[in-house]
């Protein structure tokens, strides 16, 4: 399948400074850039909704020039509905509210992503991706013209990369390495994907309520070795580690079938990292294989962006919790 | 029943939960020595240990502590005398590690996972 290695794109988003709206608008401009149409973007940012007013509204709008050259203009407004999306088309301001999502054509919101929500409306197209935090990238194509309505296709595939955009935004720390997508816009792998600190605590929360219901299908010993094993083959990742009260937890998700090609370790890999998390030394591990210690370096890097472990301890700590069964 | 010897502490569980959509998570839990093992050494002594575990740097324990740097570079050499373990990597096999190291062997009846 072709992959799509958006990695250059965020890496420019990272050297921008940190204005969200900014942060969001470039993502779809970027991703413009390489489609031709009628296609407007803005990016916007929720304000808190103020009494009496509805749901306050700041946007900042990004035109895509024909040279693909981002500009910016700022204006201030509120909307009168508190289901309010505003959409453009062909510089007119389109707003929606709530019933006009419901449309008598029955058809004029439809749940596409948990990100991205697509709004159909009589003369537009319109979407609008929200990070779950307010912030996101509305995009807009009138449909009244053969042009806009040519330029649609292209913005159903827009909406998927904005939508993995969106999603690696939350996964990926600080600096990412490297991150693929499909030609349908579907993240198909990131390397070093981490979770952010709001998904930890909502793991730990669930892992915590699941152990006081005590209801978790036990399945010990080998399960907890197997588990070991499907992360070494890629099939599944780590998530976090936690030390507490006397047991340690090992949290893993599940890859998509697409990305475990993608996530398996090679056969140097797997040796390097299965003493590695013995807590045996590179220096030591290059004797026993006849290899070069930067060559072991690299193997146990490469290994552990693979299985998403953030560090040598945590590998280690990891390794025993997961051998722990005997 | 897999136990580790000491005051019926559970065994190791594996729970899978689904999340969100389709992602699904596992949860592996496991008796962990330690706590046990980390009594060896002194109050200070264990919690630079513990920060050690969490891949921080000397640095950043000294941040973390509110210590200098040197107090931590000091203190880790103590501990890693106390367990006779040359650095952190080894260190952190002998806090966490099984009681008498060895290759892990698959339990007694054949179950498919």
């Amino acid at each position: 399948m072709p992959r799509i290695d958006i990695t250059p794109l965020l890496e420019q988003i990272h050297t921008l400074d940190d204005e969200d709206d900014v942060w969001f608008g470039r993502i779809a401009a970027l991703l413009l850039r390489r489609l031709q149409g009628p296609v407007g973007v803005d990016a916007f940012r929720y304000e808190p909704a103020q009494k009496g007013k509805g749901s306050g509204y700041r946007s900042t709008r990004i035109r895509t020039g024909s040279d693909g050259d981002v500009s910016l203009a700022r204006y201030d407004e509120h909307l009168p509905s508190e289901l309010g999306e505003t959409i453009y088309s062909g510089g007119t301001k389109v707003a929606l509210n709530a019933s006009f999502l419901v449309g008598p054509d029955g058809r004029t919101l439809e749940i596409f992503h948990e990100d991205v929500r697509r709004l159909r409306v009589n003369n537009a197209f319109g979407m609008a991706c929200d990070a779950g935090d307010g912030r996101g990238v509305a995009l807009s194509v009138p449909l009244n013209t053969p042009a806009g309505e040519a330029a649609l296709p292209q913005l159903h595939h827009v909406a998927r990369h904005i939508g993995s955009a969106l999603r690696l935004r939350r996964h990926i720390a600080r600096s990412p390495r490297r991150a693929w997508l499909d030609t349908r816009g579907e993240l198909l792998d990131a390397e070093g994907l981490r979770p952010t600190a709001a998904l930890r605590a909502r793991l730990r929360a669930l892992v915590r309520s699941r152990e006081a219901a005590r209801e978790a299908c036990h399945r010990e010993g080998e399960a907890a070795l197997a588990m070991w094993a499907h992360l070494l083959d890629g099939e599944w990742s780590f998530l976090d580690f936690e030390e507490l009260g006397g047991r340690r937890r090992v949290i893993a998700f599940r890859n998509p079938e697409a990305t475990r090609g993608l996530r398996a370790l090679t056969a140097a890999e797997r040796i390097v990292v299965e003493r590695a998390a013995r807590g045996r030394p590179n220096k030591e591990i290059a004797i026993d294989l006849g290899a070069s210690e930067p060559t072991v370096a690299n193997h146990l890097a490469r290994a552990m962006a693979k299985l998403g472990v953030p560090n040598r301890m945590i590998l280690i700590q990891t390794f025993a919790a997961l051998i722990e069964a005997k | 029943m897999s136990r580790d010897g000491r005051s019926g502490a559970p065994a190791t569980t594996v729970a899978i939960e689904p999340v969100a959509g389709d992602e699904v998570i596992a949860i592996v839990t496991a008796p962990s020595p330690l706590e046990r093992r980390l009594a060896r050494l002194t109050a200070a002594e264990a919690d630079v240990a513990r920060l050690a575990l969490e891949g921080l740097t000397n640095q950043q324990i000294a941040d973390r502590r509110g210590s200098s740097v040197r107090t931590v570079d000091g203190q880790l050499q103590d501990i890693l005398r106390v367990f006779d373990v040359g650095d952190r990597a080894e260190l952190a096999w002998a806090l966490v590690g099984p009681d008498e190291p060895r290759e892990p062997r698959p339990r007694r009846s054949p179950r498919t996972t």
